[in-house]
């Protein structure tokens, strides 16, 4: 690296730049945190303050006892889990009959559901809400569950990981007289845990941030995931500003922390699927 | 698809592999049938159908959805709104994606850090800071307008004014999803090797050349995967419009399924949301193509 003067004025202008740019991402997650332990006289007054005057858990307290908000994380945590791990062991393992095993119709039928990843979603929400009430699942969570168990973004991934995975180890568990379901659970998915790990960032990203299904589905407010609950208070006016922040940020900071844990990992792998994609 | 399949089927004998594909092709053929192949055919039939579940009104009326739709400007605002909207967080996600990503890779033990940041926003919730956003647009209270009332610059209505509206939708959209881009163009560079740059150096090559020369062509591939997934994206963009303005002011920030959602799920017209879902799927179905026609001539050369 030669260090000419222009080179230094040109990479400290680049330094400035990336550092303004960071300050206009984190501000608004600044902004949510310190306001929600402010009150709410203190939010609306003019001029803004910066920090909490008389910093208050008051809004916590609301919003994680009186309005639910600790039971609508539960039931989005849980949701969101189920709702990934299914997607993920059903893309592995029709990603594993598409990748090595052979019949007749299995290229058109991997173009067939390729084909479905060309319809908008909205073009299927009208008529699958009245299947939903057909089959009796409106308000259920099998109304969401169910029509996501597989994705096909997730098949067609894994497909591209397991034609990555050597034949021979397939063809040394059938040397051993090891059935298909043997081959998949022992010899498969424990070489899928980069894939799965990658996919799963993903999946779990879209099933927690789901709102509008879930908003037209639930109906009971016990069942409420977080996006819908935080919905609620999403009124014509703000009434309760200092609630607004604390619920949000019940919503984002635990998966912030999460990422801050693991950003590395988690960062390489969808870097992956976008690589693969 | 290099190694196709190695098992080979053994005719003696039932064997695992024909009930692992047999289950498998019947699930698949099931699911699909059932949440796609059926609602797209029942949502086609639909839209030629005055269709009211509440009402359990299901009558045949032609093309009546579609004439009624064509003959209210809300669907040409909304297709309006949609393609300007699609059009500029795509553009501004992928420059900005890319111009950040380059920035980031040349910084060395910052590198990590920065590349967090930018990517921060990406893994919140979208109900969640569209509502924080809806707060700092705020005209009386909100931040925004006291900084800019600050530096002496007049204050504005944002997201209550329906010229700014849909704008500062979008600039909530970028700013939550430029990280992603940012995150795949990084991942991208590390793939074009540094002799390349090292050579163009020696040839007196400054960043800005090396840049268009080197960089952009190599990454080609990865931008048209960017554009294609945001175009997809953000043609379907719902919830923040719904958090943040709820189409208005009055149906200024309406886009398809923002207009599609008001009429199936406020006034119960499932026929005319059918009709104005398939509008949508015809025009991305036209972009789509368009780009991959696009992207075969640009292959040719």
């Amino acid at each position: 690296m030669k260090h000419s003067g222009t080179k230094k004025l040109s990479d400290i202008f680049m330094v400035i730049f990336l550092c303004l740019g960071s300050a206009i991402m984190l501000y608004p997650f600044i902004y949510m945190i310190l306001s929600s332990f402010k009150e709410n006289q203190e939010i609306i007054r003019i001029p803004p303050t910066f920090l909490p005057e008389k910093p208050t858990f008051e809004h916590y307290q609301l919003v994680l006892g009186e309005k639910n908000f600790g039971l609508f994380f539960w039931n989005s945590l849980w949701l969101t889990i189920v709702r990934t791990s299914i997607v993920l062991y059903s893309g592995a393992f029709f990603g594993y009959v598409f990748s090595k095993l052979r019949f007749r119709g299995k290229e058109a039928l991997f173009l067939f559901i390729l084909a479905t990843m060309m319809v908008p979603w909205p073009v299927t929400i009208v008529p699958q809400y009245q299947m939903m009430s057909w089959f009796g699942w409106v308000g259920k969570y099998s109304s969401i569950i169910i029509p996501s168990l597989f994705s096909t973004f997730s098949i067609y991934m894994m497909r591209q990981f397991i034609d990555a995975i050597p034949n021979e180890l397939i063809e040394a568990g059938v040397v051993d007289g090891a059935g298909q379901f043997s081959i998949f659970h022992f010899i498969i998915l424990p070489n899928l845990t980069a894939a799965i790990s990658a996919l799963g960032i993903f999946q779990f990203l879209w099933a927690w941030d789901d709102y509008l299904w879930p908003f037209l589905m639930l109906q009971n407010m016990k069942m409420y995931t977080l996006p819908v609950g935080l919905s609620l208070f999403n009124g014509q006016y703000f009434n309760d500003n200092g609630g607004i922040f604390a619920a949000s940020s019940v919503a984002v900071l635990p998966v912030m922390i999460v990422y801050l844990m693991f950003q590395n990992q988690l960062t390489e792998g969808i870097a992956a699927t976008g690589i693969k994609g | 698809m290099q190694h196709e399949s190695i098992i080979k089927p053994r005719h003696h004998r039932w064997d695992s592999r024909k009930t692992m594909i047999l289950v498998a092709a019947s699930a698949l053929i099931l699911y699909y049938s059932i949440f796609f192949v059926f609602p797209i055919g029942y949502a086609l039939v639909g839209s030629f159908f005055n269709w009211m579940p509440t009402k359990r009104v299901f009558s045949f009326i032609g093309f009546e959805n579609y004439n009624k739709i064509f003959s209210q400007s809300t669907l040409g605002l909304a297709m309006k709104n949609t393609l300007l909207f699609t059009l500029i967080v795509t553009l501004f996600r992928t420059a900005f994606g890319l111009l950040l990503a380059v920035l980031i890779n040349m910084r060395g033990k910052t590198k990590t850090l920065f590349r967090m940041i930018y990517f921060l926003p990406y893994i919140t919730s979208t109900v969640a800071v569209s509502m924080v956003w809806k707060w700092l647009f705020e005209p009386s209270a909100g931040p925004l307008n006291y900084y800019l009332s600050q530096i002496g610059l007049p204050t504005q209505l944002f997201l209550k004014d329906s010229n700014q509206a849909l704008f500062c939708v979008m600039l909530m959209t970028i700013w939550k999803e430029t990280g992603y881009a940012t995150v795949i163009f990084m991942a991208g560079l590390t793939n074009i090797p540094s002799t390349l740059y090292e050579a163009a150096e020696i040839d007196g090559a400054n960043r800005i050349q090396s840049f268009s020369h080197i960089t952009l062509p190599l990454l080609k591939s990865t931008i048209e995967f960017i554009v294609l997934t945001s175009f997809v994206t953000f043609s379907q963009t719902f919830t923040q419009i719904d958090l943040m303005t709820g189409g208005g002011p009055g149906k200024s920030t309406y886009t398809m399924v923002y207009y599609l959602y008001q009429e199936a799920f406020s006034s119960n017209r499932f026929g005319r949301a059918s009709a104005i879902a398939f509008v949508l799927f015809a025009v991305i179905l036209v972009f789509s193509l368009l780009q991959l026609r696009m992207r075969r001539n640009g292959g040719d050369l």
